[in-house]
């Protein structure tokens, strides 16, 4: 009887040994889950950001590669279009002092000086106007992008159509150029790479959020591959659109043309 | 028909529908849809032995738990990722099964009795996949999330109704006790059955091509 009362108790003990030990070993499961899971997740937020941190780079040394380029370019406009000029004009004017002249070569060396200093003149305000147009500054930018579609279209191999219902003249005036620079790289990107011959530019407003809208009917391109995304120029539009605190879309098939939609605030 | 029949047919239901897609999806897949066609066998001869042939079916209880205990181990071995995780799946499912087997052959009576050891021994490994497989799925989309939460909460749960039930029976606790364990084992099924359809249709249906 003893016998029968002890083995019925070892099994009870036994039964509540497993209750237990299961007990703690799926509340040991449940601890180590969310140790590792906190661990795992805070992890995931880290690379999140080392992410961002990364393309925030990238957008900066592109900001940078552009910078210097631009200094580049603007060198190379100052010393083919006004330092060989001026050189000219030095040389000429050194020639006048030279002993003997007659009057015909007098009045030749004083034309050649005078048509040489225009020129110059013109080519400093042309890249004066390249740098930042006049218009933008004294007119706003809706002028500023009137006057850039004017120029496209007297060109004759494109024809470009401008929108607006955007008044313009309440936005803070920093924020024009960045506008105006993402229009001109996306014209001279239509123009040069998809040889688009019509593009159309429109401006539209909907519960304090601007929008621009721009198609071109050019080559277009796959959008979709990584490659085509990397370009210099589509890095700037992106770091503008960012300083401008909006996002875009950017949709292009090869030979569909390319859509832009851009907001900013 | 009592609440077990809606239970079988519930899950004969599922095993159909799972059987549907069976070679136009992966390993997972098909290592799942037999898994739960054998559970779904096993269980219904249990029910049944007595009734066909007058035998009681303690004994059928150590083949549910080791096909299960095998079936799922392979499901997640198909499942989870890192080497660390995929060691430990391989050995348990070697060295565990030739444990319990010899237990048997060294004392055939065992076979006749209700195993806590087995119970305990061949389900916490699984919640440990399941929860590993649950930690995967953290920050990226891992194949077979429902069905995994399912077999996660089920065995959670049916554990401890085995181990309870075990515990009354030695109490000589009165019916009712067991009654509810057993209602709560059921409702507990049609959860896990839940979680499965809603895997079913999310395989079965996605359009991208991939499991969710």
């Amino acid at each position: 009887m003893a016998d029968t009362i002890n083995i019925e108790n070892a099994e009870l003990a036994n039964a509540v040994f497993f209750i237990l030990l299961a007990f703690l070993s799926m509340f040991l499961v449940l601890v180590l889950f969310f140790y590792f899971s906190r661990k795992k997740i805070i992890q995931i937020e880290v690379d999140k950001k080392n992410l961002e941190i990364e393309h925030q780079k990238e957008l900066l040394s592109s900001v940078l590669i552009t910078q210097e380029e631009e200094r580049k370019r603007i060198a190379q406009d100052l010393h083919d279009d006004i330092s060989s000029k001026l050189n000219v004009v030095s040389l000429n004017s050194h020639l006048l002092k030279t002993p003997n002249l007659n009057e015909t070569e007098q009045l030749e060396i004083t034309n050649n000086i005078i048509e040489l200093t225009q020129k110059a003149l013109e080519n400093s305000r042309r890249i004066a106007h390249d740098l930042l147009p006049p218009v933008l500054e004294k007119f706003g930018l809706h002028a500023g992008i009137e006057e850039l579609v004017e120029e496209f279209n007297s060109t004759k191999t494109v024809k470009v159509s401008y929108e607006n219902s955007i008044d313009f003249e309440s936005y803070p005036i920093e924020k024009h150029l960045h506008i105006f620079r993402i229009l001109q790289e996306l014209l001279n990107n239509s123009l040069r790479h998809g040889k688009a011959t019509e593009i159309s530019i429109q401006f539209t407003t909907f519960e304090d959020r601007k929008t621009c809208t721009y198609i071109d009917n050019g080559l277009g391109f796959d959008s979709s591959s990584e490659e085509n995304q990397k370009g210099l120029g589509m890095k700037n539009i992106e770091s503008r659109i960012n300083f401008l605190g909006g996002d875009f879309s950017f949709t292009s098939k090869p030979n569909k043309g390319v859509k832009m939609i851009f907001n900013f605030k | 028909m009592d609440s077990t029949d809606y239970l079988f047919i519930t899950s004969a239901i599922l095993c159909i529908l799972y059987i549907i897609g069976f070679f136009k999806f992966g390993k997972t897949y098909k290592i799942f849809t037999i898994y739960i066609i054998g559970v779904l066998l096993i269980d219904f001869i249990a029910s049944h032995l007595w009734q066909w042939f007058r035998i009681y079916n303690i004994f059928t209880h150590h083949f549910y738990d080791l096909f299960q205990f095998v079936m799922l181990s392979y499901f997640y071995a198909t499942l989870l990722q890192t080497k660390k995780q995929l060691f430990t799946v391989y050995i348990l499912l070697i060295l565990l099964p030739i444990f319990l087997l010899s237990r048997y052959v060294i004392n055939p009576q065992l076979f006749f009795e209700l195993s806590l050891l087995e119970i305990y021994l061949a389900t916490i490994p699984i919640i440990i996949y399941s929860t590993m497989h649950l930690y995967n799925n953290l920050g990226q989309r891992t194949e077979f999330y429902y069905a995994n939460l399912g077999i996660l909460l089920y065995l959670f749960g049916s554990t401890f109704i085995f181990l309870f039930y075990e515990l009354y029976s030695m109490l000589e606790v009165d019916n009712p006790f067991n009654k509810n364990l057993s209602m709560i084992n059921i409702t507990l099924q049609y959860v896990k059955f839940g979680f499965f359809f809603y895997q079913w249709k999310l395989i079965y249906f996605n359009k991208d091509g991939r499991y969710n």
